[in-house]
């Protein structure tokens, strides 16, 4: 996803008309931005719909991109913002199909050999997560798989600094005691 | 309490938020608690995973991007110019030129292949789901298709490439990715053409009829044996085309019958229909008769059922949540008089 200073020249080259930048840009944020506006929308279809818009603003408004203080947050605002209005479309439109099965957390797709663990302990951790309140799941995400500081998720998601640190610190222990049970059955074993 | 002040710490160290007094102490915490250790290496072991790249087709979706900018009239590579007018139409053409290689190298591909290629390359892909479960898969254009008991689902080799043809047996729920290349689906005596939308079809072997019910977007239906004619579905529409069931003489009897155009079944939740319910594992049916209804039981609890025949008309309502068929013919007699018993698989039903 690239050093925010990546992102900044990005901005700036886009701001100048640079096409192969916004193709870039694209291509890069494509997924996380997708993913994110999924754990919003909850449906991969609107979601890829919303992240699509995301850009056609970004065109639209090129100019002014020079003036964006925190480009990597400004990119979340505008995808928080028209997830939300996603969401109040869909609750108009009958009969659309919530896909509760979304992947949110890329990075643990992997094959547990991969991740250098055992296939037991990569279940346990996914159910862990999984488990986790939807809000903590986001907050966790934010900040793990996109990298968001402690005051940028706070901003995002209208919360107190303290409340994403605490939610962070559950998602951390709850994920930890997971792993701490499956070492114990195991030295049972 | 320290143990959560320990995780409070990691977290902080991890997502880089901890200054060097935290640091410390998160080091001292270790240290005193050396059975933590473990549980924190694997944590910060899976929190450098870096997210996967192939997850989605961020290429596929900026093409479909840009149509959508060029739909909406908003000028992509023209009004680019201001900055640098000369360097950037010369841009132009070379992401133009590289297109046109690309596409002359991909036609080559795919024209002078089959020639040579084997026959595991021209199969059809299949997926089929036995009777009593309910699916969910990924076509590789990134469409999504529910796949209702007993159905299978074939599509062609390269789909996605040059073309998106699927065949289907049975009852599926497709929300099709828009691309250029149409959606072809054949199922029972229909083809279905799309672009990018939401539809359900039923079209199992044995039923009389093929049902196509559109949720989003637009679809074109063709009938069989009724060249020139093509139905344009729009949504919360549904098409019947009847048949008459297969007689002694085999093929020639797939012949269509008649063409109902009607409205789809709404549902007290006005956010699932009947002909989708079974996406969110509902088995939903409204005056339907109790002969009909026998088959979609039987292939959503993997049973064989034998139904008096006095009971073939009695028309029966319901919602079902995957219970199971003792349960489910246990609610259906709250409203209908029957007996039934059950002997392994197989159920009898009398009056």
């Amino acid at each position: 996803m690239g050093t925010p200073n990546q992102l900044r020249s990005f901005f700036d080259r886009i701001a100048a008309g640079d096409a192969g930048a916004y193709k870039q840009l694209f291509l890069l944020w494509h997924q996380p931005l997708v993913l994110f506006a999924a754990s919003i929308t909850h449906s991969r279809e609107s979601a890829e719909e919303v992240v699509s818009d995301v850009f056609l603003i970004l065109w639209k408004k090129r100019q002014a991109l020079t003036q964006v203080q925190n480009p990597k947050l400004y990119l979340y605002v505008i995808t928080r913002n028209l997830s939300i209005n996603a969401v109040a479309k869909q609750k108009r439109q009958p009969f659309s199909v919530i896909d509760k099965t979304m992947v949110l957390f890329a990075s643990l797709q992997y094959h547990p050999d991969e991740l250098l663990m055992t296939k037991e302990m990569h279940q346990q951790l996914l159910q862990a997560i999984h488990q986790l309140p939807p809000r903590c799941q986001t907050v966790f995400k934010l900040v793990k798989e996109d990298g968001l500081s402690y005051k940028e998720v706070a901003g995002l998601m209208h919360l107190s600094v303290k409340t994403v640190e605490n939610q962070i610190t559950i998602a951390l222990r709850k994920i930890g005691s997971a792993i701490r049970l499956t070492t114990k059955k195991n030295e049972k074993k | 309490m320290p143990h959560n002040r320990f995780w409070n710490l990691l977290a902080k160290k991890l997502s880089g938020e901890a200054n060097t007094i935290e640091m410390a102490e998160l080091e001292q915490l270790l240290r005193q608690n050396p059975d933590w250790g473990y549980a924190a290496s694997q944590i910060e072991n899976i929190w450098k995973q870096r997210p996967q790249t192939e997850l989605l087709n961020a290429e596929l979706a900026y093409e479909l991007h840009l149509e959508m900018m060029q739909q909406k009239g908003i000028s992509f590579s023209e009004n680019t110019t201001q900055s640098s007018p000369k360097i950037k139409s010369r841009r132009v053409w070379l992401i133009a030129g590289c297109a046109a290689v690309t596409l002359t190298a991909v036609a080559a591909l795919f024209f002078l292949k089959p020639s040579g290629a084997t026959p595991q390359q021209q199969r059809w892909h299949e997926v089929a789901v036995q009777a009593g479960t309910r699916t969910r898969m990924l076509l590789p254009d990134s469409s999504v298709v529910y796949l209702n008991a007993g159905s299978t689902l074939k599509y062609a080799p390269h789909f996605g490439i040059t073309n998106r043809n699927v065949q289907l047996d049975g009852e599926g729920f497709f929300e099709v990715r828009k691309m250029k290349i149409p959606l072809v689906l054949r199922a029972g005596n229909v083809r279905i053409k799309v672009l990018g939308t939401a539809f359900n079809v039923r079209a199992y072997a044995g039923d009389d009829q093929t049902e196509t019910s559109l949720i989003r977007g637009k679809v074109e239906v063709e009938v069989d044996n009724r060249p020139g004619e093509r139905f344009l579905l729009l949504p919360s529409e549904k098409i019947i085309v009847k048949q008459t069931p297969k007689n002694n003489t085999g093929k020639a009897a797939m012949q269509p019958r008649a063409v109902i155009l009607t409205a789809i079944t709404p549902t007290k939740d006005s956010l699932v229909a009947e002909e989708t319910a079974w996406v969110q594992n509902r088995l939903v049916f409204q005056n339907e008769t109790f002969a009909s209804l026998v088959p979609r039981l039987e292939r959503w609890y993997n049973v064989r059922i034998v139904l008096d025949s006095r009971l073939r008309n009695e028309r029966l309502s319901g919602t079902l949540e995957i219970e199971s068929v003792q349960k489910a013919l246990e609610a259906l007699q709250l409203t209908t008089s029957f007996r039934f018993r059950i002997q392994q698989d197989s159920i009898t039903i009398t009056q």
